[in-house]
C-alpha cells in the first residue's frame, strides 16, 4: 500500500512523505520504502537520506518516543543543521501512516 | 545559444591570456591575500545551470584555497524552474508544460523552495566564504542574517527603500518578498545564492508550478500580489540590471568592509564547471532524482 502525507505548521517549511508499506508474516505493517521531500533546508544534506534508511524496514506502528529519540540521536551525531523539519514531524507522518494501514488493510 | 558559445564554452586559450592578466593586475594593483580584497565575478550564461556548477567550483576553489571569498552577479538567458535539493521534481513543477513552452528545469544544491526564474525580471547573486572567516557565522541561520545584511545594505542605500530582513532566509519590503535566498555548507564552505526581483509577472510565476487544486490557482495569484512585490513596484519606475548589480555590489562591499576586485573565473574553476554541468547539473539523475 502506498501513502502520501503532506505536513506544515507555523514553524515548518512544507515536509511531504511517500511511502510504500507492506505486510510481514503476522500482518503487521512494515515501512518498505520512504521518500521525504520538501521546501526545507538541512545540513549535512545526507541527513534525509539517513532518516529514510532508518525508516525503512521499521514497522509502521513503531513507539513514536523511541523514533523521535533515535532521529534526534541521527542529528547530534551528523552535527546536522534543520530548519523547517523536525523529527517531530516524521513521528507525526508515521502515526498518520499507522492510522491508515490499520484502517485500510491490518 | 549552446553551452559552447557561453561562457563556459569559451576558448580555454583566451581564459588563460586573461589569466595571464589578471595575474599582472593582480600583481601591479591587487592583493587578494588582503582579507578586505574579495572577488567580483559577472557570469553571464545561456542556462542557470551552468550557475549552478559555477557556484560548485567556486566552493571548491575556496575550499582548497586557490580563491579568496567571491561575490557573483549571475546573468541567465533560459527561462526556468528551479526546485530545491529536497523536493520532488513531479510533486511540485508541471513538467510536461515547462517542455511544451521550453522551460528548464533544474536542481539546486541548496534547499527551499521551487520558483519560476524569468531572466528578464531577476538578477542573481551567490555570495562564497569559507565557514571559518569571522565575519559570517557557524550557525546557519545567523548567517542567513549576516549575507542578508549586505542585500539590504545596498537595495536601501542605492534604492531609498526599506528592505528588512525576515527570518529564516528572505528580505521583505512593506512585509512584502522582494529576494529569496538559499545556503548550503560543504567542505567548510558557506554558498549562500540569492534572487532579488526587478519586476515579477504573477501569473507566470504559478503557471508552471503544480497546485494541488486549480481552483486555488487564482487566490494564490492575488495572494502573491500581496506577498510579493519588486524593485520597480516599489519605486514606481523600471529598474536597470546595471543599477541592480551596482546595489549588490554596494551592500557587500558596506556590509563586509572589502573592496570586490572585478576578476574572471579561472581555467582551472572554468573546467571544473564545464564538468560538472556535463555530469551533473545537466543530468536528468541529478534534476529528477526525487
Amino acid at each position: 500500500m502506498r501513502y502520501t502525507f503532506d505536513y506544515k505548521d507555523e514553524r515548518s517549511k512544507l515536509v511531504r512523505f511517500d511511502v510504500e508499506i507492506i505486510k510481514d508474516k503476522d500482518n503487521n505493517g512494515v515501512i518498505k520504502s520512504v521518500m521525504i521531500t520538501g521546501d526545507f533546508f538541512a545540513t549535512p544534506e545526507s541527513i534525509i537520506s539517513l532518516f529514510e534508511s532508518y525508516l525503512k524496514n521499521k514497522p509502521v506502528c513503531f513507539g513514536s518516543k523511541k523514533v523521535e529519540y533515535d532521529l534526534a540521536k541521527i542529528v547530534k551525531e551528523k552535527n546536522a543543521t534543520l530548519i523547517g523539519i523536525r523529527p517531530d514531524i516524521i513521528v507525526k507522518a508515521l502515526a498518520y501512516f499507522c492510522e491508515r494501514f490499520k484502517k485500510d488493510g491490518a | 545559444m549552446s553551452l559552447d558559445d557561453s561562457l563556459l564554452g569559451q576558448d580555454l586559450d583566451v581564459v588563460d591570456k586573461k589569466e595571464e592578466k589578471v595575474k599582472v593586475d593582480k600583481k601591479e594593483n591587487i592583493n587578494f591575500q588582503s582579507d578586505n580584497s574579495w572577488r567580483l565575478l559577472i557570469t553571464k550564461t545561456d542556462s542557470y545551470k551552468e550557475q549552478m556548477a559555477i557556484d560548485e567550483a567556486n566552493m571548491e576553489a575556496i575550499a582548497s584555497g586557490d580563491s579568496p571569498p567571491i561575490v557573483r552577479v549571475c546573468y541567465f538567458k533560459k527561462p526556468s524552474v528551479s526546485i530545491g535539493f529536497f523536493q520532488s521534481v513531479f510533486k511540485e513543477v508541471d513538467v510536461a508544460l515547462c517542455a511544451k513552452e521550453g522551460v528548464e528545469i533544474f536542481r539546486r544544491m541548496t534547499g527551499g523552495g521551487a520558483v519560476y526564474k524569468d531572466p528578464q525580471r531577476e538578477i542573481n547573486y551567490s555570495f562564497i566564504i569559507p565557514e571559518r572567516d569571522e565575519r559570517v557565522s557557524l550557525n546557519v541561520v545567523e548567517s542567513y542574517k549576516i549575507i542578508c545584511d549586505a542585500i539590504i545594505k545596498g537595495l536601501n542605500e542605492e534604492f531609498g527603500i526599506n528592505a528588512v530582513f525576515k527570518p529564516i532566509n528572505d528580505i521583505v519590503v512593506n512585509n512584502k518578498k522582494i529576494s529569496g535566498n538559499a545556503q548550503t555548507r560543504r567542505e567548510g564552505v558557506i554558498l549562500q545564492h540569492g534572487t532579488i526581483l526587478l519586476d515579477v509577472d504573477y501569473d507566470k510565476m504559478f503557471s508552471l508550478l503544480k497546485i494541488p487544486d486549480e481552483k486555488i490557482k487564482g487566490k494564490m495569484i492575488s495572494s502573491a500580489k500581496e506577498r510579493v512585490t519588486s524593485l520597480s513596484r516599489e519605486l514606481g519606475r523600471t529598474v536597470s540590471f546595471e543599477d541592480a548589480e551596482r546595489a549588490i555590489i554596494r551592500g557587500f562591499e558596506d556590509k563586509f568592509n572589502v573592496k570586490l576586485i572585478l576578476d574572471k573565473l579561472s581555467r582551472k574553476e572554468i573546467e571544473r564547471a564545464r564538468f560538472l554541468y556535463k555530469y551533473k547539473y545537466d543530468t536528468k539523475e541529478w534534476n529528477f532524482w526525487k
